[in-house]
């Protein structure tokens, strides 16, 4: 009992890292119907900044955290507004989409190149450590963390979204562009937003993750596929179901590993995801969108 | 009219021809002294995930190679290096291996990465090209026994019977536990350590294989910490192992006794990262003395005059000590640096002393790995390895 709750425990800890990466990609999915394939390696790069303000600059960890998170919304914009918004308005969303691959090679290639020499490297956590043991059982607080963390941005993005104007201009935005456009909406600015938020969340992700995986260029490379599946699950379309999902593939993960095998585990998860794509291909929160013709 | 052209094409093209090859002399000034350069080359992970443990083996190498065309080269001639990194991936590996093919290499030099390496060895076999110290311990690289083929890393299976006895006697019987990478081939591995257990008298606890990069290491910490095992045996790469024992650490599931390290997981990487977790209770097998050993001087002072000054640890050392033991090699060849000639010197060794790092090198006609024993390390913290012991291998 002590190992499948300890088990169910570490799932639910990193299944809230799937979540809020698939987070951020369902997000500026559901804004501007891209799907963002390079938002782990963005944030790798953000971690990898943070770092070097510790490490070369002598920053404190919270006062490098803390520069960090606009230096990421930052970077989100300006990938958005050099990489995927020139020559934009004729193509569809998947050459877009496409395009983020592009980036996502482009970001690592220059990561690599400017922080790869002796990786990976220890991060520190942004919490003091500390571990919660009941017997076997042993939660750290960094886990604690990412699951506040996870419900406090599903919490906020869900008053955002459906709260506030700006939300509803967003979802606006998704659903018709074009008539949100003539409408007056300012989806530039709203789209570049967007992706700074993401920028943001990735950057969240990846300092999360780093004291546990180590910081490296290729750190958030296995999570890309565990979120989108998460994302799948949950359904594309839905900023709450991403988590559930995220949770779900956490745990497959984590019970397959330990009771099976880490080559079942893969399997397992994956698994789930094709049968999702076979029998309820919206995910289960997810909607379906219709099309004009 | 149409012979007329096609003779006058042919003309144009004999004549492109004869201008390229005589261009090359001309324009190079230095042709004549680059073609008496020994070329030799090196496929070695130089960026990615495996990259903070093999590229300090490729650095080692570079550094000594530099010296020694600083101090005249051998017997008057330069080593012309040439490193390419294959990213620890072995169809890249193989593409570097086909290029080294066409640039027609004197000989490739062992770079770091079980999968690389094993790759391209097939290839230089091919060509009868010599494949001196590949830093991979496994069975195809050995056997069937190739005559191109030097080798000083022993079987991972052997290095764990060596490791493993030597551990339970020094440090006390207790349960093993195998965490081992998918990508380092570890199925003979996890069989060496159950049979050595079981002839030892002490539990095989379980093993546990993952895959390079995986993202959520704490199951495999929970499996060992259902196990609780005395000893783990760690057969992963430097930088896996890093987080190996960060997931182990963040459940409270090291070892009661011993983190058995290999020569792959055996790096300053490995201290540097997690050196405050393993404290002094990693003990590794690696086939080079590390930096505290005085035998290392000459390497470092070459690490701190190279163009680009390397750091010195043990896998730069590695690097070094390959160095050291190639140039011994052609040194003894006088003028007559053949293929031929270099393999047959090598293949002669008996006992050799050819590089202040190594134990006496022996290479036989049915044993391919020429290493005679090998170092016992033991981690003092975030400063690296210490030699503590030593132990014959093969």
């Amino acid at each position: 009992v002590n190992l499948f709750l300890s088990t169910v425990a570490s799932g639910v800890a990193f299944g809230a890292l799937y979540g809020l990466l698939g987070f951020a990609i369902v997000f500026l999915f559901k804004s501007t119907g891209v799907l963002n394939f390079a938002e782990g390696s963005i944030g790798m790069f953000v971690a990898f900044v943070a770092f070097e303000l510790m490490r070369s600059g002598g920053m404190p960890t919270w006062a490098a955290l803390l520069l960090t998170v606009p230096i990421a919304a930052v970077m989100g914009v300006l990938i958005y507004e050099t990489c995927i918004r020139p020559r934009s308005e004729s193509v569809p969303h998947e050459t877009l989409t496409l395009r983020t691959i592009g980036i996502f090679v482009l970001v690592v290639a220059i990561a690599n190149e400017a922080f790869s020499e002796g990786q990976p490297f220890p991060f520190p956590a942004v919490v003091p450590e500390f571990n919660l043991s009941v017997g076997f059982l042993v939660v750290s607080g960094l886990d604690l963390v990412r699951i506040f963390v996870a419900a406090a941005l599903l919490i906020v993005t869900a008053l955002f979204f459906y709260r506030t104007r700006y939300g509803m201009l967003y979802r606006a935005m998704a659903d018709q562009p074009a008539v949100a456009q003539l409408l007056g909406v300012n989806v530039r600015a709203l789209t570049a937003a967007a992706w700074g938020a993401t920028g943001l969340i990735a950057g969240l992700v990846a300092v999360l993750t780093a004291p546990t995986t180590l910081l490296s260029t290729s750190m958030l490379d296995a999570f890309l596929p565990y979120a989108l599946t998460a994302a799948v699950i949950g359904g594309f379309t839905s900023l709450f179901g991403v988590f559930v999902g995220g949770v779900i593939v956490g745990v497959i993960n984590s019970l397959t590993g330990v009771y099976g095998t880490f080559d079942l585990a893969i399997l397992a998860v994956f698994a789930v995801l094709v049968i999702t794509l076979l029998f309820k291909p919206d995910g289960l929160f997810g909607a379906r969108v219709g099309e004009r013709l | 009219m149409r012979r007329t052209v096609l003779s006058a094409g042919l003309a144009a093209g004999l004549l492109c021809l004869a201008a390229c090859g005589s261009g090359e002399d001309a324009s190079d000034p230095e042709a004549g002294g680059a073609a008496e350069d020994i070329r030799i080359a090196v496929s070695n992970a130089m960026t990615g995930s495996a990259a903070a443990g093999t590229k300090p083996v490729a650095d080692g190498l570079t550094a000594w190679i530099e010296h020694v065309n600083d101090e005249g080269g051998v017997n008057g001639r330069n080593i012309a290096l040439n490193v390419q990194d294959d990213a620890f991936n072995a169809t890249q590996a193989v593409a570097n291996a086909r290029q080294f093919i066409t640039d027609d290499v004197f000989a490739v030099l062992g770079g770091a990465g079980t999968p690389t390496q094993l790759a391209i060895a097939p290839l230089l076999t091919d060509e009868g090209i010599p494949f001196f110290m590949p830093y991979a311990g496994v069975r195809p690289l050995l056997e069937p026994p190739q005559d191109n083929i030097f080798s000083i890393t022993p079987l991972y299976e052997d290095e764990v019977r060596a490791l493993i006895p030597y551990a339970l006697e020094k440090f006390g019987d207790g349960s093993v536990y195998v965490v081992a990478q998918r990508e380092l081939g570890p199925d003979d591995s996890i069989a060496a350590a159950k049979a050595t257990a079981e002839e030892a008298g002490v539990d095989y606890a379980g093993d546990s294989i993952f895959n390079l990069g995986a993202p959520d290491l704490s199951a495999l910490a929970l499996q060992v910490k259902a196990a609780a095992p005395d000893y783990i045996v760690l057969l992963t790469t430097a930088p896996e192992g890093s987080r190996v024992i960060q997931a182990l650490a963040a459940q409270d599931a090291l070892p009661a006794n011993k983190i058995l390290g290999m020569p792959t997981s055996t790096a300053n990487a490995l201290s540097a990262t997690v050196g405050e977790q393993i404290g002094e209770d990693y003990v590794a097998l690696i086939p080079n003395r590390p930096v505290t050993d005085p035998a290392a001087e000459d390497c470092i002072a070459a690490f701190d005059a190279a163009s680009e000054p390397v750091k010195a640890d043990v896998t730069s050392l590695y690097g070094c000590a390959m160095g050291q033991a190639f140039v011994h090699a052609l040194e003894a060849l006088g003028d007559d640096i053949t293929q031929e000639a270099f393999m047959a010197e090598v293949n002669s060794w008996d006992e050799e002393e050819a590089s202040p790092l190594l134990s006496p090198l022996t290479f036989t006609a049915e044993d391919r790995m020429g290493l005679s024993g090998m170092f016992i390390v033991t981690s003092r913290g975030t400063d690296g390895f210490e030699t503590t012991d030593t132990v014959p291998v093969g």
